[in-house]
């Protein structure tokens, strides 16, 4: 049970969303947009979030788009990790966020609820940042379209009131050769040890990795040290160490130490397995 | 725009049947379907997603009562474990012995229904995506898998 009141709305307009999240918040009700719910339901079952208003906008058509149209696909913020992933449509992003909890929970969970939820791994996120996809986000100040990369720094930096629409991917990087690879501890459902997601585009591989440090990450340096044809494979991981954004976590699931050992092997049979590809 | 800014009298669509209920718009559809409802086949077992005793289908796909609001079955056909009566699946659990206490059966029943009703030909590595999400601590998974795949097309 849920130990306290608040309002529910579902909106079936954008600009009903948005001029509804002022509405609430001038009068102190701190709304939340709500997508799937599941984790704004287990977190208020514990009293570690706390709202006066909730905005569900599983109604809105924009957040429900999932097609491929112009050379782009377009995957909207409600749109189910459940859904992405029958779709067919992105490989790489249906390993990513085909481990995000279980079968059942990802028919819940939305895209927009994994990217800029509070829950560190935020798996469904690897796949856009190698992609450089776009993020279609409005609030009060009108719509944006920005690359993810720069909107996505440790996590979704949205403004007060503004909601996520749409991630954006060129049709082009839907098909290249891919990896992605999720450890956990001993389930195969659980928060990753490591989880690193990978693509090939001109040669050049791309990595980002969540679960190792508090926040997912893609860093040009370490894939320039990935793509060093002057080193072997097992150097070229070591190096990656010198280039990470944070700390190893080191926390119940396991030691900085181990989750360093699991990352490097992780990566290691990545780039074998992608090296033999063209 | 659906509005429900306090406790309210909504109507759900359970079972092929509207039902009305009065509810706080931060009520679990679990515990409104096993309290005002009757609708006791979805069980509470952790309350956080994780075990899976409480799946319900929302129009037609498996979900988790108690991560789902009440409010946001609002136009939408919920089925519980009551709905399905008679079903291949109910008789195939009873064949294969695919339960000890019972306790976990209402949820996997409903996960099984769903998948041979979207994934009629699943095959192994399908069958065990779907079944990850939920936990039956006697521990009868061997007889569940072999209930579900008697009612596959495989």
């Amino acid at each position: 049970m849920i130990p306290f009141d608040f309002e529910y709305y579902r909106p079936e307009t954008l600009q009903e969303a948005v001029e509804l999240y002022q509405n609430l918040n001038s009068r102190g009700l701190a709304p939340l947009y709500y997508g799937g719910g599941t984790e704004i339901i287990s977190m208020a079952r514990l009293s570690t979030v706390h709202t006066g208003a909730v905005i569900d906008i599983k109604a809105i058509p924009e957040c429900n788009t999932l097609e491929i149209k112009d050379n782009r696909l377009i995957t909207g913020a409600a749109v189910t990790l459940t859904l992405v992933m029958e779709s067919g449509l992105f490989p790489l992003l249906a390993k990513s966020g085909g481990r995000v909890a279980d079968h059942t929970i990802r028919g819940k969970i939305t895209l927009g609820g994994n990217l800029c939820g509070k829950i560190i791994y935020r798996e469904a996120v690897l796949p856009f940042l190698l992609a450089e996809s776009e993020v279609i986000i409005t609030g009060p100040g009108g719509e944006r379209t920005i690359n993810i990369q720069d909107v996505f720094q440790q996590t979704m930096q949205l403004n007060p009131g503004e909601l996520l629409v749409q991630v954006v991917t060129g049709k082009e990087y839907l098909s290249l050769p891919h990896d992605e690879v999720k450890k956990t501890r001993i389930d195969k459902i659980d928060y990753p040890l490591v989880s690193v997601a990978a693509l090939k585009k001109d040669g050049q591989l791309r990595v980002a990795v969540s679960g190792l440090c508090a926040f997912p990450f893609r860093s040009t340096m370490i894939e320039a040290e990935i793509n060093n044809s002057k080193l072997g494979f097992k150097d070229r991981v070591n190096n990656t160490l010198r280039h990470l954004p944070a700390p190893i976590l080191s926390d119940i699931q396991a030691s900085a130490e181990y989750r360093e050992f699991v990352f490097k092997n992780t990566l290691l049979k990545i780039i074998r397995e992608l090296n033999e590809v063209a | 725009m659906l509005a429900i800014p306090k406790k309210t009298l909504i109507d759900l669509q359970v079972n092929g049947e509207t039902r009305t209920v009065v509810v706080r718009p931060a009520d679990t559809l679990l515990d409104v379907l096993r309290e005002q409802l009757g609708f006791t086949g979805a069980k509470p077992g952790c309350r956080n997603g994780d075990c899976g005793a409480c799946t319900i289908l929302m129009d037609g796909w498996p979900i988790k009562s108690c991560l789902t609001l009440a409010v946001e079955a609002i136009g939408h056909q919920v089925t519980t474990i009551e709905g399905l009566q008679d079903t291949p699946i109910q008789k195939a659990f009873l064949d294969k012995w695919a339960f000890q206490c019972g306790y976990c059966t209402s949820g996997f029943i409903i996960v099984c229904h769903a998948l041979a009703q979207i994934h009629p030909g699943a095959g192994d590595e399908l069958i065990e995506e779907w079944l990850q999400s939920n936990l039956c601590r006697c521990t009868c998974y061997e007889e569940i898998q072999a209930a579900v795949k008697s009612v596959l097309l495989v």
